[in-house]
């Protein structure tokens, strides 16, 4: 009687297979399918309507090593006025460390010439608090403008690095 | 040389380094949503690049993370269709391995042996440069699980040690060979000869295990699962012939609680049972330092028996989740060796507890019958029992009726709807749902109750309910978000037409028309000066003039005119002289700055092109954006329409699917546990009856006792 007992709580543990569990992962998978290829094609038509080519600039992050430099957050102003402010999680900031890039921002300017201003904030080396600014001027076409903004290393000054680097 | 320069002498930031492609840059950002776990965003992300043709010139690399991000999605036919493709194009050598990398993850999930086998050979990783083999340990781990499915259990352990002691896969692989040597070891209940090797080999992984050093949650959890297991080794070390039917019981509980996966697989529902997704679904504590001295004594001392096994468990943790499993397992072991004392004392700590469990269900029949036994070692307190058990058959009775209400309940479509949504995500801040979970824990007690709603296959099914929940509110808001872009796209359309509008009341095309003709006579001007010689006529003074020159030039002639018109012929002569003295001098003037004069010419031309192709580049805009907005997008938001209704459906059946066998599982669930309710019910009223019994026979014996005395 014991040993039933205890067996029964052993018995507890274990899962009943569902008898049309490989129907029912189908019909999951179609509809996420389905809804994958809807979000997608929402995205590009948001991305057409709300960003025309003749005015979109796009704003990535990417992060080369980043021994010196532990980001906290990144002001975004383009042409004096602010228009994204981003704070960093671990696990942003670990997604950045391994090669990801951060689409930060996506908007509109106007054609000609444009200033785009990010200001880095994190610690720097020897854990003091580092914050930075890096600026360029670009010029807008009718083609759509990306702006990548880089945080590395220079081994040589054992500082962090900021480029700006602009191509459409 | 500037750059030392710059370094040294200004703070400045060097721009030197190369911009990076675009496809790259895309590709990162796959990468970071990748790298954050959120599969369906990287998944998005890709097939957007692939869209809007910003894969470069490497697209095989964007094939392949689709296919990896869709494994992690749980698409896993398509992730197996996409890699398939891929099998038949052009790759490059490390391209190769990568796919067959997710291809064995698959095959592997599948339990597709041969084709994980044929896989996992094609991946062959370099050496450091001192010489050192690289390894991949989710290769080595699925290699030592093909090992084991071939029984080559010395090739499993061989390759498991390649994998450092740090990685958690290493501890699963040896888990599941444990599990696996178990199984040889008593699969024809002999134990000798090689049978009996696997079974103590398998016996000194589980040591291994438990005495491994906790670097991670997921190790923590696995050394007090081998320590279970050492439990259960010892146990059927005890009872060398144990019953059938609990061997079966325990065979079947190693088996299903084989660990197969890591949890860096991600794979959340399968058909084989895993321990370790439970572990998912039950976060653990991590008290229990300091409780393994025992465990370490026992085996130190090597010695077999009851007393080992007791030490084994009691170095159990004290909390978290094996903790009453553990506690059970202890008092039913003090039972069977009479020691009832200890045993109502776990019983009783177990019916302390305010949620009603399997293991909570059976303390309440544990406890009157440890006490049952121990008075009866003393022979006194029968009454003390009887109360226990009729204590218990009412906590059954009570217990009983609620289940069988809410089993009636669940056939009610709504109901099982908000039970889902309570126990689904019990954790939301909504407040109708936190009422509804309070509800069901007065009512049915504590989610961990629920244990066979908790199985891996309900799980799965719960999960999909989730998501399927979520999809059909991101529908439900899709024609909201739709209506929005259509207002945006609208308002687009009228700011185009009223930009016509204005081009054409400020004579936009006028203005045009006027730059064209006068690049065309510019030009011409400019040709003809080029290469006609300067000469005195009115046709190339007219033609290199300004503006100032030309008026000049327009006066002489008028002058010219007047002066033909003196009738003295002297005085005409004269005039005439003058006049063309005059045209002289500006026909000189206009050959020395004839250089600078076509220069100009040709910067005016210039400008009024950019102009020109200014205004044209205006119009052309105004003119494609009132097409795009006719044409296109009022197409697509019709079509976007249409696809979100139909998905729409497609999620309301799988929605009703799921809640269909969900309701089932409650149910089923229900008798099952009505069922055993009624067992322990059964048993407590037996046990009433006898210690009834025995109480009118403790009082018979002693009023016959005392009318003895009395005679006396």
């Amino acid at each position: 009687m014991i040993r039933i007992i205890i067996a029964s709580f052993l018995i507890t543990f274990i899962t009943l297979p569902l008898a049309s569990e490989q129907g029912l992962d189908k019909q999951m998978e179609d509809i996420k399918q389905s809804l994958i290829e809807l979000k997608r094609d929402l995205i590009v038509l948001e991305e057409d309507l709300l960003y025309p080519a003749s005015t979109q600039v796009s704003v990535f992050l990417s992060m080369d090593v980043g021994e010196f430099f532990k980001l906290d957050s990144v002001t975004l102003k383009i042409n004096g006025k602010e228009l994204s402010h981003y704070l960093y999680t671990e696990r942003q900031i670990n997604a950045l460390y391994r090669g990801g890039v951060q689409r930060l921002f996506i908007g509109n300017v106007k054609q000609g010439s444009n200033r785009i201003t990010a200001i880095f904030v994190g610690e720097g080396p020897n854990g003091r608090e580092y914050k930075r600014a890096a600026t360029t001027e670009f010029e807008k076409t009718f083609e759509p403008a990306f702006v990548e903004l880089k945080i590395s290393d220079s081994t040589a000054k054992y500082q962090p690095e900021f480029v700006v680097s602009v191509s459409s | 040389m500037s750059s030392f320069l710059c370094n040294l002498v200004l703070s400045c930031v060097l721009t030197t380094q190369p911009v990076t492609p675009l496809d790259e840059l895309y590709y990162g950002t796959l990468l970071y949503d990748y790298y954050q776990e959120q599969y369906e965003d990287a998944m998005i992300q890709g097939l957007v690049a692939e869209k809007q043709a910003r894969m470069g010139d490497n697209p095989v690399r964007f094939e392949i993370a689709k296919g990896s991000f869709a494994f992690a999605n749980g698409m896993y036919a398509y992730s197996l269709d996409t890699f398939s493709a891929l099998e038949n194009t052009e790759l490059s050598a490390l391209d190769k391995q990568r796919l067959a990398f997710h291809l064995a993850r698959e095959y592997f999930r599948r339990e597709d042996w041969e084709n994980l086998k044929l896989q996992v050979d094609l991946i062959r990783l370099d050496k450091t440069w001192l010489g050192r083999q690289l390894v991949h340990p989710e290769v080595e781990f699925m290699r030592s699980e093909i090992a084991i499915h071939e029984g080559d259990f010395e090739q499993a352990r061989s390759i498991l040690d390649s994998i450092s002691e740090k990685n958690s896969l290493r501890a699963y692989g040896l888990f599941n060979l444990g599990v696996a040597l178990r199984h040889s070891g008593i699969s024809n209940q002999q134990f000798d000869g090689i049978e009996k090797n696997n079974f103590e080999k398998s016996f000194a992984i589980f040591v291994e295990l438990s005495q491994m050093p906790v670097f991670s949650a997921d190790a923590q959890d696995i050394v007090q699962r081998a320590r279970l297991a050492l439990a259960q080794l010892r146990f059927e070390a005890i009872d060398s012939q144990p019953m059938q039917n609990e061997n079966a019981l325990e065979d079947e509980f190693l088996a299903d609680n084989e660990i197969d996966l890591p949890p860096a697989v991600k794979i959340r529902a399968d058909k084989r049972k895993r321990w370790w997704s439970v572990s998912k679904m039950w976060p653990f504590g991590s008290e229990d330092k300091g409780l393994g001295d025992d465990f370490e004594s026992a085996i130190a001392n090597g010695s077999t028996g009851s007393a080992s096994a007791e030490l084994i468990l009691r170095s159990l943790p004290g909390t978290g989740r094996y903790r009453n499993l553990a506690l059970a397992t202890y008092a039913s072991m003090a039972m069977q060796d009479a020691d009832h004392d200890t045993a109502s004392r776990i019983w009783q700590s177990l019916n302390n507890q305010e949620h009603w469990t399997a293991i909570t269900a059976s303390a309440r029949l544990g406890l009157p019958m440890s006490l049952e036994q121990m008075y009866d070692d003393s022979g006194t307190n029968s009454g003390t029992v009887l109360a226990a058990y009729q204590q218990a058959e009412q906590m059954f009775t009570g217990r009983l009726s609620t289940l069988q209400t809410i089993s009636q309940q669940a056939e009610d479509a709504t109901w099982v709807g908000e039970f889902l949504s309570a126990f689904a995500n019990p954790e939301q801040s909504d407040e109708t749902l936190t009422e509804a979970m309070l509800m069901w824990r007065q009512e049915i007690g504590h989610a961990d109750w629920l244990q066979w709603l908790s199985t891996e296959s309900v799980h799965g099914l719960l999960a999909d309910w989730l998501t399927l929940k979520e999809m059909a509110q991101f529908l439900t808001h899709m024609p909201v978000t739709l209506e929005s872009l259509n207002a945006v796209s609208k308002e687009q359309k009228r700011r185009a037409g009223a930009a016509r509008m204005i081009l054409n009341t400020q004579g936009m095309f006028v203005k045009r028309d006027r730059q064209i003709e006068r690049i065309s006579t510019l030009s011409s001007s400019l040709e003809y000066l080029k290469t006609a010689p300067s000469e005195f006529s009115n046709k190339w003074m007219m033609a290199i003039s300004n503006e100032e020159q030309s008026e000049m030039s327009r006066q002489l002639s008028a002058m010219q005119d007047a002066a033909s018109l003196e009738k003295n012929e002297r005085k005409r002569a004269n005039l005439v002289s003058r006049v063309e003295r005059l045209r002289g001098l500006l026909f000189f003037d206009l050959v020395d700055n004839k250089s600078t004069r076509l220069r100009s010419i040709g910067k005016q031309l210039e400008e009024t092109s950019v102009v020109l192709s200014e205004i044209e580049e205006s119009l052309e805009r105004v003119n494609k954006a009132e097409e795009v907005f006719d044409n296109g997008v009022a197409i697509d938001f019709h079509i976007f329409e249409t696809r979100a209704q139909l998905i729409g459906e497609s999620v309301n059946d799988a929605l009703a699917d799921r809640q269909t066998l969900l309701a089932k599982e409650i149910r089923e669930g229900m008798q099952r546990e009505i069922r055993q309710v009624e067992k322990y019910l059964l048993i407590a009223r037996i046990a009433i009856a006898r210690t009834t019994d025995q109480l009118a026979i403790n009082d018979e014996g002693q009023i016959d006792q005392s009318e003895l005395q009395n005679s006396w």
